[in-house]
């Protein structure tokens, strides 16, 4: 056996075998194989199919399937979809249809220029509904506020589903039943409740990203719209120096030094408080429309969902309401490009998007869609005011690295308004400076 | 690259006379590519490929998608200006000295402790086992145990503490990661120790108790010098490991979909942030983190190897 | 951490740094089992506290299981009214912990089982040859053990991918492509184990085999292995543990649901809370599948894990 051709067959044995094994295991490969000819639409969702939004979803493509003929692929990838659609760009698996945030996108696939431009959708009549054309239902500010990223494609998204921050409060409360309109109410309200020993804003200690709401608004009313965006991308700093952007990192420091916050929130874990908000243990909570499905488990008895847009610090100021926009977006190199602009339009159709609303519990894009009653609040502050983005949609880097770091060190009671803004300025200096 | 920290065993085969070229030799010379190349080629693929790959990135811009750019050395300029970069290799430094060194010091006490304990194979078994679960299920657990109104507050309360720390603080949360970090290794490092003491022929302890040498005296003159080699790897061992904490930092801050704060950042969790944490991928960026990750682990060996080993010669 | 540690190369190193004549003396049994001093009865008190917590964590992680979500958010320490057996049925149907599980027994197995088939061969050659060319090889992979995963990240990612590319063999997103990365990280260490435990087995049966006429490859079938099968199960075991909890690739590499392994379905058990609310008993049904198989496989096999990491197979 000490043949020299013992291991040329060894050899070709496990190169067989291995081959044998990969056919055999169904080692997937990426073809799709659509060489039949027939229409077809790979779709990657942002949902996870146990979630009622995907059961939403999957109601309608069904119902493509058999009005179209076209046959749909659904993925339901959950919310690192277009992680997943950056590597597909990379190993050429890319789909016909994603959705996700504007915020994660934008930057994903707009400002890399890997988006399809969506403008014709925009005139797509609507099947079911040919009256309507898609921009005739879902209003342009959705549209006009979108940021480009960069990007050479401005539509680059058409929303189904739309979040908003406003404050959530419970309408059955006994300490302070009437919403605020204003800061100084706001801050009379909070000190009834710090009165009646329970905390007056909930917030978890570890969720920047949420509590950072608190000085966005507060940047926005004193300042105006845009005035976020030009604090962050001001590379000297220099807009720091504006005596109301003190004022509104004072406004904070009055918050945690008047104990108006709830206790533990600078030692607590997201979304622990927001638990606690839920069963009465604070009055208020600044967060997204998402929050009443969040905490419907943990509400305590009797609890009634309403909310306040953020308040006005002065008369004239801006009562612009942060939204969040969900929807669809179509690769520039996806190979069905029309099979997915027409689902767009086709669940943009009342009927069909309104499970949005009844099914889970979210608000369409479309505003004639009835909200869901816990959300009735939300929707009217949606309808009633202007619409500006969370942070003014400045990117999440400058955010994460720039800004967050400090603005965590004045929300937790760590440095004064004085030392907050002299270091934030600090950081945006650094940040860009880092940058290049 | 790290260092040849580890000296290949040398195992009796050496020391074979090599009586010309047996038959079994020959075999052996023939089989010796062929058994050999299946693993050099793996070697060869996943990481000497990839290393140069990376320091080949490290000098360009890339989001994945469009055209590479050079960059040359602008990467690596970035990440000496960035607060958060610099940060994560302060935790890194953190988590291999004062982890280490307090891991070391428990584990010694508990050899110690240990050492005459009734059960005491019992006991090493339970204080080992959490070196063997993902690093991620005590992320998880830390968040309920320490939270304000947590069982760990409330057990301090019952024992008459009233304003306890504020556990998940940011300001803490490193610290408590450093803890359970502590908690997770010492079972580990008590187990080789252990077992490196427990080779030490009782006639020197009897030795040194006629000498009429205390428990102090016995460790300081038997003990810690014949198990100083042990130490020595064991250090190597940790210097390699607390390069790569990953996965309770993502865990232990990151709540939901959002990274943890910046401030508990290891270079992993840097290296992972840059590539693919946030809306746009910085792949240069992250290969110049990974490759000064590999740097920081190269020369803390050899400078750990050259100081341990001093000391092994002074005692 | 943890399952860096596992992937350390403890064993082989241990037995060679513990140079120490291998004097089959037993721990001294008269000396100082008599009373211990004051300082040791703390030490052992506060021994047998750590011991405790350990244990109650595994108590707790299982009947937190099995309660309702909105009870463990009121009293994280409560005991089950009654067992919620639903919570792990949510976990395995909605969860995706159900196929997880499966994903992570399969990549687990299979990638543990080519590693040490691969592995083998070369460390037994690796340990048996005289070429000087061994030695450098050796170094080469002791060297793999040092780098740190981040390092290796974003290249091999990108590697997988453009292999996708032009193959369509799919790599990301799927088991087989985490398969073949698990294999291709596990080399070093399961060399480098192996052939600490080759070395040791005496040479004089294969020359007895070799004489007997037997070819190289047989002798190795035939002979090396069934002698080394003690060492085999250990590298096994050891590529199960560290397979079963690596986190950072498959966070990187598996994204869709039918793709997931249990550390990264856990993750996105935790994502999905924001939008739909947090299920703490889902969760830590989930934490239970994750923990229960390491449990089951040391308490089972512990000596030999223990061993594997430690002290190396000296006998």
């Amino acid at each position: 056996m000490t043949h020299p051709n013992a291991w040329l067959k060894i050899a070709t044995g496990a190169i067989l075998a291995t081959s044998v094994a990969f056919a055999a295991s169904g080692c997937t490969t990426t073809s799709a194989s659509p060489d039949d000819g027939a229409k077809s639409l790979t779709y990657w969702s942002m949902w996870t199919e146990t979630e009622p939004q995907a059961a939403v979803l999957k109601t309608s493509l069904e119902s493509f399937e058999k009005d179209t003929g076209i046959k749909v692929d659904v993925q339901w990838q959950g919310r690192k979809v277009l992680e997943k659609v950056t590597t597909g760009l990379l190993s050429g698996d890319v789909p016909d249809l994603v959705d996700q945030a504007y915020d994660k996108i934008g930057p994903a696939l707009a400002a890399t220029n890997q988006a399809a431009d969506l403008s014709s959708v925009l005139s797509t009549k609507i099947p079911g509904e040919e009256e309507h054309t898609v921009a005739d239902v879902i209003p342009s500010k959705y549209f006009d506020i979108l940021p480009s990223y960069g990007g050479e494609v401005k539509n680059y998204m058409v929303p189904y589903s739309v979040s908003n921050v406003s404050v959530f409060y419970n309408k059955a409360n006994a300490v302070a039943p009437k919403a605020p309109t204003t800061w100084d109410e706001l801050l009379a309200n909070c000190q009834k409740a710090v009165d009646a020993k329970m905390g007056c804003i909930a917030a978890d200690g570890d969720a920047t990203w949420a509590n950072s709401y608190w000085f966005d608004y507060l940047i926005n009313r004193n300042m105006g719209d845009g005035a976020f965006q030009k604090l962050m991308e001001d590379k000297t700093g220099a807009a720091w120096d504006d005596a109301a952007v003190l004022k509104s990192a004072q406004q904070i420091q009055e918050l945690v030094t008047k104990g108006y916050i709830i206790k533990g929130y600078d030692a607590s874990k997201y979304p622990e408080q927001q638990n606690a908000w839920a069963a009465n243990k604070a009055l208020y909570f600044l967060m997204g429309s998402w929050a009443p499905a969040e905490t419907a488990k943990y509400a305590a008895e009797g609890f009634d969902y309403g909310a306040f847009n953020f308040p006005s610090t002065a008369t004239n100021a801006s009562t612009a309401n942060d939204t969040l926009l969900f929807g669809f977006t179509v690769p520039k190199k996806a190979a069905h490009q029309d099979e997915a602009k027409q689902f767009i339009a086709y669940f943009s159709n009342k009927d069909r998007m309104s499970g949005i609303s009844t099914d889970a519990n979210n608000l369409a894009a479309r505003p004639d869609v009835d909200a869901p009653k816990q959300l009735a609040d939300v929707a009217a502050i949606l309808a009633d005011n202007e619409t500006r983005l969370p942070t003014d949609g400045v990117s999440s880097d400058v955010i994460d690295k720039g800004f967050n770091p400090t603005f965590d060190k004045l929300f937790l009671g760590k440095v004064s308004a004085e030392e907050y803004v002299k270091e934030a300025k600090a950081a945006t200096i650094a940040y860009w400076n880092a940058k290049g | 690259m790290a260092t040849p920290v580890i000296s290949p065993a040398r195992g009796r085969s050496t020391g074979r006379p090599r009586a010309g070229m047996s038959a079994i030799e020959r075999s052996r010379r023939r089989l010796y590519w062929p058994m050999l190349l299946p693993a050099l080629l793996l070697m060869v693929l996943f990481y000497i490929v990839p290393i140069l790959y990376a320091g080949w990135l490290s000098l360009h811009t890339w989001d994945g998608i469009n055209e590479l750019k050079w960059r040359g050395a602008d990467n690596y300029i970035q990440l000496a200006k960035d607060p958060i970069f610099i940060g994560s290799i302060v935790n890194t430094l953190k988590i291999l000295f004062v982890v280490g060194i307090v891991t070391f010091v428990f584990a010694f006490a508990l050899t110690m402790i240990l050492r005459d304990m009734m059960g005491r194979k019992f006991v090493r078994s339970v204080l080992f086992f959490p070196t063997l679960i993902n690093a991620m299920v005590f992320g998880i657990f830390a968040g309920f145990l320490f939270s304000p109104a947590g069982p760990i507050n409330k057990l301090l309360a019952f024992v008459g503490v009233q304003d306890p720390p504020k556990w998940l603080a940011q300001d803490n949360l490193f610290n408590l990661i450093m803890i359970v970090m502590i908690w997770s290794a010492t079972g580990y490092f008590t187990t080789i120790i252990m077992s490196a003491v427990d080779q030490i022929p009782a006639y020197y302890y009897e030795a040194a108790g006629l000498d009429g040498a205390g428990p102090w005296a016995k460790f300081r003159h038997v003990t810690l010098p014949l198990a100083w080699d042990v130490i020595s790897v064991c250090a190597v061992l940790w210097t390699m490991s607390s390069v790569k904490v990953f996965e309770l930092i993502l865990v232990f801050g990151g709540s939901t979909a959002q990274a943890p704060p910046a401030s508990t950042w290891s270079t992993a969790l840097y290296v992972y942030q840059a590539a693919f944490g946030g809306g746009s991928r910085e792949f240069g960026v992250s290969a110049a983190a990974a490759i000064v990750s590999l740097a920081l682990v190269t020369v803390l060996t050899i400078g750990l190897r050259r100081m341990l080993r001093r000391e092994a010669i002074e005692i | 951490m943890n399952h860096v540690l596992t992937q350390s190369p403890t064993a082989p190193v241990v037995e060679s740094a513990v140079s120490l004549p291998p004097l089959k003396v037993r721990r001294r049994k008269s000396s100082m089992k008599s009373r211990p001093t004051i300082g040791g009865m703390i030490g052992r008190v506060i021994v047998w506290l750590l011991v405790a917590f350990n244990l109650f964590l595994v108590v707790w992680m299982v009947m937190t299981s099995l309660r309702d979500t909105r009870d463990i958010a009121r009293d994280p320490l409560g005991l089950p009214t009654q067992p919620h057996w639903e919570n792990f049925a949510t976990a395995w149907n909605t969860g995706g912990f159900g196929i997880a599980a499966i994903n992570s027994v399969v990549a687990t197995v299979v990638s543990s089982l080519l590693v040490v088939a691969i592995a083998a061969p070369a460390a037994y050659v690796l340990a048996k040859s005289t070429r000087r060319l061994s030695s450098t090889f050796t170094l080469m992979f002791v060297l793999g053990l040092g780098v740190p995963g981040q390092v290796l990240l974003v290249p091999i990612y990108v590697m997988l991918a453009k292999f996708q590319d032009i193959s369509h063999l799919k790599m990301i997103n799927s088991v087989q492509g985490l398969i073949v990365v698990m294999v291709g990280l596990g080399i070093p260490f399961t060399v480098f184990l192996l052939a600490g435990f080759f070395r040791s087995l005496p040479v004089e049966i294969e020359e007895a085999a070799a004489i007997d006429g037997s070819s190289g490859i047989r002798t190795f079938i035939q002979i090396v292995l069934p002698l080394a099968r003690s060492g085999l199960v250990t590298a096994f075991m050891l590529a199960v543990i560290s397979g079963w909890n690596e986190t950072l690739f498959s966070l990187v590499m598996l994204t869709t649901a039918e793709n997931r392994t249990l550390p990264i379905a856990l993750l996105a058990f935790l994502d999905q809370s924001q939008f739909n609310g947090a299920d703490w008993g889902g969760l830590f049904a989930g934490i239970v599948l994750v923990v229960t198989p390491v449990l089951a496989l040391f308490i089972w096999l512990g000596r030999r894990i223990v061993e594997g990491m430690t002290v190396g197979i000296s006998k």
